[in-house]
């Protein structure tokens, strides 16, 4: 079973922040401006938690993932097992072969990006009764989602062996990319578009904490 | 909670029709939508997929083939619900994005067809009755991971109250998981029901299966 904790906050962006969103990629000034009006929205908030049992996790990866990856939970739970200093004791492996020539160890990336997909699926589902129209090849975002005659952008984050902080930053890093872009379907689209940006931190194998930006154009 | 439930296929499909009809409502045809593309792509993957999965003749496919084959059917299917909307721009888009997928399923295919021949895949079984539906085995035989079951149509009429009458159903929408004993079942909104079997004995295998025969029959009624 794992306990899925999520922050979530809403976030609106004017026609103004959504062009300083679009120039933020180019010139540094646009972009400082950008990340001074997203610091003056709402904070995250807490939102009630789910339990969320490890087959339904694999559903949804199986379901949302574009990583072929083979058992991403598992890969994680080593991970951890790994951190613990538990391969000092007997019957585990002798050494960690690739520590060689200053190369840090780290846990399996497409793992860790396979689980933040399958939840970010997951939580769009539960929490805005999306289901999915696609899920693009290699392209941007992670899923295109709909419900109630909106259209959803999902894009998802993941990260382990982080923080709060470290995550929150890289989720606001990656906004302006991201409201720029839900910006120009919006102008096409026929639908009101929100864009779902869920970032999950694996804090250990039985704890994920997820952090969700529910974007609109306003 | 009683639903209708639609395949995937069928659910892209009504939402590219609603979607086309409001384009045309709000006069907005010429404007590229990437919600269409994006489904319609979906679609044409959906098609590919069981294309390279149901024909298992030893003629060869190229990745060609099916590509092309997936988007005449899926062009076919889009005629059929809106005649007169222009989807050209979005099959050129489709077909480019989507030939390195269709080289992967041609290599696929090949290799599911020696699979099938020496029986090394899980087994599928068709269960008859009002609404009937496949039992799936997810995995090779021996390292079975999973138990699957889908609806055999496009629609189907679910019943979660009923559901909830015999099981504990927790989840307020999609997808609902159901605890029976050590299994937990998952209910997803393609009205499949999924458990995973990864590293269960031949007993706990046998036990899974049981519960998962009767979850079906109760959801499907």
């Amino acid at each position: 079973m794992v306990t899925l904790e999520i922050q979530s906050r809403s976030l609106g962006f004017s026609k103004e922040e959504q062009n300083l969103a679009t120039g933020a990629y180019t010139r540094e000034a646009l972009r400082d401006r950008f990340q001074k009006a997203l610091a003056a929205k709402p904070a995250f908030t807490l939102a009630p938690t789910l339990s969320i049992d490890e087959s339904v996790l694999k559903r949804m990866i199986s379901k949302y993932s574009e990583q072929l990856i083979y058992q991403p939970l598992n890969e994680v739970r080593f991970w951890f097992e790994y951190s613990s200093g538990v391969f000092l004791e007997p019957g585990y492996p002798p050494l960690f072969y690739a520590k060689n020539r200053g190369k840090s160890v780290s846990p399996n990336k497409s793992a860790v990006a396979a689980i933040g997909e399958g939840v970010a699926g997951l939580l769009a589902q539960r929490l805005y009764r999306c289901r999915k129209l696609a899920r693009p090849n290699h392209d941007y975002p992670d899923i295109v989602m709909v419900a109630s005659r909106r259209t959803y952008l999902v894009e998802s984050k993941a990260t382990i062996d982080s923080s709060d902080a470290r995550i929150k930053e890289e989720i606001d890093e990656a906004i302006p990319r991201f409201v720029s872009f839900a910006s120009t379907c919006s102008q096409l689209d026929v639908r009101p578009v929100v864009a779902l940006m869920i970032g999950t931190l694996v804090v250990s194998d039985s704890v994920y904490r997820s952090f969700v930006s529910e974007i609109s154009m306003v | 909670m009683k639903l209708k439930i639609y395949s995937d296929r069928t659910f892209i499909l009504n939402e590219i029709r609603q979607i086309t009809n409001e384009i045309e409502e709000e006069d907005k045809t010429t404007a590229y939508n990437s919600v269409v593309e994006n489904a319609i792509s979906e679609l044409i993957k959906i098609d590919m997929r069981e294309l390279a999965h149901r024909d298992q003749s030893e003629q060869w496919y190229s990745g060609e083939r099916i590509l092309f084959q997936a988007l005449d059917s899926v062009r076919d299917n889009l005629v059929s619900i809106k005649p007169t909307f222009d989807f050209s721009e979005y099959f050129k888009a489709a077909e480019k994005k989507l030939r390195s997928p269709a080289l992967e399923l041609s290599d696929l295919r090949r290799k599911l067809r020696a699979s099938k021949e020496m029986a090394l895949t899980g087994d599928q079984t068709s269960i008859d009755g009002l609404q009937p539906y496949q039992v799936k085995e997810l995995g090779l035989k021996g390292a079975i991971e999973g138990l699957l079951i889908f609806p055999s149509s496009d629609v189907v009429d679910v019943d979660l109250d009923r559901l909830r009458q015999t099981y504990s159903v927790e989840g307020e929408w999609f997808p609902f998981q159901i605890k029976i004993r050590d299994f937990t079942f998952v209910v997803d909104d393609d009205g499949s029901i999924f458990t995973s079997t990864e590293h269960f004995s031949e007993r706990m295998m046998t036990d899974a299966r049981q519960i998962i025969e009767q979850i079906a029959p109760k959801l499907y009624s």
